[in-house]
């Protein structure tokens, strides 16, 4: 119990977790792009469920932030979308990961 | 960790994905009951080109059914590895089975002991073959139909033994049963995933 009263400021008890990965959009393109080498668009759209403007709008994010590569090539005669995660994309999520990991353990050391 | 079995999950549940338009099912099943117009045909091999057929077929019905709606997706070196590996598995397996069924018709143009036995068992080999190759492709690909199909494939041949049925029922229940899955699975895939429209290219 502390005895000052000072109100906690969130955005400070958290000051490692990534905000671009904790968006729980975000987190899901991230997370499925991790398990494989790459996807195209329509992949991401079926495994997340999110609509095209809405992971048209996320991926855009995630790629000015550096973490996922944006291709557009042809196969087989049919445009495609194809995204793949970054070295740095990979290593931000592990990053994540072992920062949420890290503080639900002292979270749940607390009580 | 839970972190871990999570993408363990999302890794499982994409690569499952593409295994849920049933066509596999179709085409084993359409090439087992090319065994019975194989049998009509007096044993013209037919069964051979239906099954190779199928093996061929199956690629390119990926690419014209499943990838339009699921879309493209290169798995990781991991998961390619044990493809490769577990259809190299497969291979060996149905070779076994090719090689034992040479066994077996060999044992109808002679007499020796081990041929007289190999006839007193009629089609048990077939059955224990064919359970053990479905068993094999439950264990490796982790898909649980193939159990189940290694379970009906024991009883159809036991069933089919002390009833003395002939080689064509065996192969036209098991071959009805594929066949139907299938085709129930590839409606409810191509119900669950309509085709979007291609990209207009300006998506991002």
């Amino acid at each position: 119990m502390t005895s000052d009263s000072k109100p906690r400021d969130d955005s400070q008890a958290f000051p490692d977790i990534d905000r671009i990965i904790h968006e729980p959009a975000r987190l899901m393109i991230v997370a499925h792009l991790y398990v494989v080498t790459e996807g195209d668009f329509l992949f991401l759209e079926r495994q997340t469920g999110l609509t095209r403007g809405n992971l048209s709008s996320h991926l855009g994010k995630l790629e000015s932030a550096g973490y996922i590569d944006i291709r557009k090539e042809f196969i087989e005669k049919i445009p495609h979308t194809v995204v793949r995660l970054t070295d740095t994309g990979r290593q931000a999520f592990e990053s994540y990961r072992l920062s949420m990991r890290t503080v639900l353990d002292s979270d749940s050391g607390s009580h | 960790m839970a972190e871990d079995l999570d993408l363990k999950q999302i890794e499982r549940k994409t690569y499952m994905a593409y295994h849920q338009d049933g066509l596999w099912d179709l085409l084993i099943g359409l090439a087992m009951m090319s065994v019975i117009l194989d049998v009509i045909l007096g044993e013209s091999g037919i069964y051979i080109v239906v099954i190779a057929g199928a093996a061929g077929l199956v690629p390119m019905l990926k690419k014209v059914v499943t990838l339009p709606r699921l879309g493209y997706v290169k798995f990781s070196p991991k998961r390619q590895s044990r493809e490769k590996l577990n259809i190299i598995l497969l291979t060996v397996l149905l070779t076994m089975t090719a090689l034992l069924g040479a066994v077996m018709m060999s044992a109808y143009s002679g007499d020796a002991g081990w041929q007289r036995w190999i006839r007193d068992l009629r089609l048990i080999p077939f059955g224990i073959v064919l359970t053990s190759v479905a068993a094999a492709l439950g264990l490796l690909w982790g898909i649980w139909r193939c159990w189940i199909y290694a379970l009906l494939s024991l009883a159809v041949f036991v069933i089919g033994h002390i009833f003395e049925w002939r080689m064509t029922i065996h192969f036209a229940i098991l071959g009805s049963v594929l066949f139907l899955v299938g085709l129930v699975m590839l409606i409810t895939f191509i119900n669950k995933y309509p085709k979007k429209a291609p990209e207009a290219g300006n998506d991002i």
